[in-house]
């Protein structure tokens, strides 16, 4: 074998390693502020109106939220990217965000939007009936929600978020677009350095093992959960 | 005295009237089932005597204890509704078992939760009454004249004193018991489930059980926290027909000395058999009420008679 092999697997992997990196702090961050979003979003805080004879609830919180959320995901997330590495430098003239800051920003609010879609649809799903047979029981608010919700809210939720995640995964290639050093951006790297187009290729690689070891954690998380119904 | 006495329920949603006026008592041990057809507000009269609904108006006594009144405003503090909605179980047409926990789990959680809760429950109470006649304290003493006020502040004080000492001896009785209460609970659970017909399902999950086996888990579990009385709501009705016995005969079975029940059906074989008295209900008021022989053989009303003409055809026992 020739250096140059070594020297395009090694940059692979460094590569790699920023996309893990990338993914790993998306999912630390955008999992919680997706729940808070979710929350935000099912806000009743507001006041009644009366508009016309017919009396509305009118909610700011969660209108200010879905809007938000609508709007981000309403937009491609490319674009979002280069608005939060480029805008505030051209609308404030401020200084450019490191551009891993920046990718990482936009992936959080990106992913936690979807994951909040998630989480609400999840919840939205438990019927009245169990919150209803929790009260005549004598539980509290709390412990309905963290005895008996949660884990069906749980379980329902685990097949879509495991298809968002492991998007995620192929996501993190389109913070090569603001030139952080992930794995695509490194394989791109050796065709104009050394002319070779099969580092390019074998990023594939990288990617089908980590989606595959994925779907096995999913897999066995979901059969974990299959002793019950909901 | 009446275990249960009802007044003058109203309810309406938006401009529906629902319950227009209920009016009637339950001794204790007594069965009262409740006919009628599909829109007369049954299953809202069962939702307001288990505050999940709030009626309207009227007054809902248990015991002689007005524990509902419409009159009152809103808001309550969380743990009175809930101590007081302990008076009633209602068993739900859908079951609504906790998925996740086994039978038996199901059975003990609540009271398991109860008997925890009740030191919290009973400080947070505490503390919303004192905050309550402080308010009232407070409200006095802005209306009396400056000479009696020493007296007024004098017997506030008295009588916060002895609320006080009233409840440190509660909480430490409660703290006392905590741990024999909580060792009753699990045989106490196994005891009811026999008697319910599934000793053998203590340790499966609701999902490998039948609808019926399903049903009787939820009545176990409504009665295992020995409500005074017991609401069913269309117990079988979500039930293929060759389930339904089972079902009912648990609930024949629970009739005894002092078990308090309603039950909404369209069972009148059961009601006949069963109940102690039957109210028939039409369009949100209840039409007519008696003992059963009274009200199937004998009905007063032109609408009992209609329904109970129409019930019988579709059950196949119209001569
Ligand atoms: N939450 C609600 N909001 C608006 N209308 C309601 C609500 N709950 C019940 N109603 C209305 O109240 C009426 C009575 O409903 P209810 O469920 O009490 O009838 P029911 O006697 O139990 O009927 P069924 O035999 O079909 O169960 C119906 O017209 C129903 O549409
Ligand atoms: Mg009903």
């Amino acid at each position: 074998m020739d250096s140059i092999f070594w020297t395009v697997i090694l940059s692979l992997f460094e590569g790699f390693a920023t996309t893990l990196k990338l993914f790993a702090l998306t999912l630390i961050f955008a999992l919680p502020l997706g729940l808070v979003i979710c929350f935000g979003s099912m806000s009743k805080i507001g006041f009644n109106l009366r508009l016309g004879g017919v009396r509305r609830r009118i909610c700011p919180i969660s209108a200010l939220i879905k809007t938000f959320v609508w709007i981000i995901r309403g937009t491609p997330l490319m674009l979002q990217l280069i608005v939060i590495y480029y805008g505030p430098g051209l609308m404030f003239e401020w200084d450019l965000l490191p551009r891993f800051t920046a990718v990482l920003l936009a992936f959080v609010i990106n992913y936690a939007c979807y994951f909040s879609e998630i989480y609400r649809g999840g919840i939205e799903s438990i019927p009245r009936g169990q919150y209803e047979a929790g009260q005549v029981l004598g539980m509290t608010k709390s412990q309905i929600f963290f005895r008996v919700v949660l884990m069906q809210v749980v379980k329902r939720i685990v097949p879509p978020m495991s298809n968002e995640i492991i998007t995620l995964v192929k996501d993190t290639s389109l913070s090569r677009i603001i030139a952080v050093y992930e794995i695509i951006f490194m394989a791109q790297s050796f065709i104009k350095s050394a002319g070779l187009i099969w580092p390019l290729f074998s990023t594939a690689i990288f990617y089908l093992v980590f989606c595959g070891l994925l779907t096995i954690l999913f897999g066995a998380i979901e059969r974990k959960l299959s002793y019950y119904k909901v | 005295m009446a275990i249960l006495e009802v007044k003058n329920i109203k309810k309406s949603f938006g401009k529906v009237k629902v319950l227009k006026g209920i009016d009637f008592s339950l001794e204790r041990g007594e069965v009262l089932a409740i006919i009628g057809s599909s829109g007369s507000g049954k299953t809202t009269l069962l939702r307001c005597l288990n505050f999940l609904e709030r009626a309207d108006e009227g007054t809902i006594s248990v015991g002689g204890q007005v524990i509902f009144n419409g009159a009152d405003a809103k808001t309550e503090n969380e743990a009175v509704t809930r101590r007081k909605r302990l008076h009633f179980g209602l068993v739900f047409q859908s079951f609504n078992l906790f998925p996740q926990y086994t039978v038996l789990k199901n059975i003990t959680m609540a009271s398991e939760l109860l008997i925890k809760g009740e030191a919290k429950d009973c400080r947070e109470e505490y503390e919303y009454n004192r905050k309550l006649r402080e308010k009232a304290y407070k409200k006095e003493l802005k209306a009396t004249r400056k000479a009696d006020r020493a007296a007024l502040t004098e017997r506030h004080r008295e009588l916060e004193a002895k609320e006080q000492a009233a409840y440190e001896a509660h909480m430490s009785a409660i703290n006392a018991n905590m741990k024999a209460k909580l060792a009753e609970v699990k045989p106490h659970a196994l005891d009811i489930l026999a008697q319910v017909g599934l000793s053998d399902k203590a340790d499966a999950y609701p999902c490998q059980l039948s609808g019926g086996q399903q049903q009787r888990v939820a009545i176990a579990r409504a009665w295992a926290l020995h409500p005074e009385i017991l609401c069913f709501d269309e117990p079988t009705s979500a039930l293929d027909p060759e389930l339904t016995g089972e079902v009912l005969r648990v609930i024949r079975n629970l009739k005894g000395s002092d078990r308090t029940m309603i039950v909404v059906t369209h069972e009148m074989e059961f009601a006949r058999n069963v109940a102690d008295k039957i109210i028939f209900m039409a369009d949100g008021v209840i039409e007519e009420m008696g003992p059963p022989e009274q009200v199937f053989d004998d009905p007063q009303s032109e609408k009992t008679r209609a329904f109970l003409h129409s019930s019988l055809e579709l059950t196949g026992k119209a001569d």
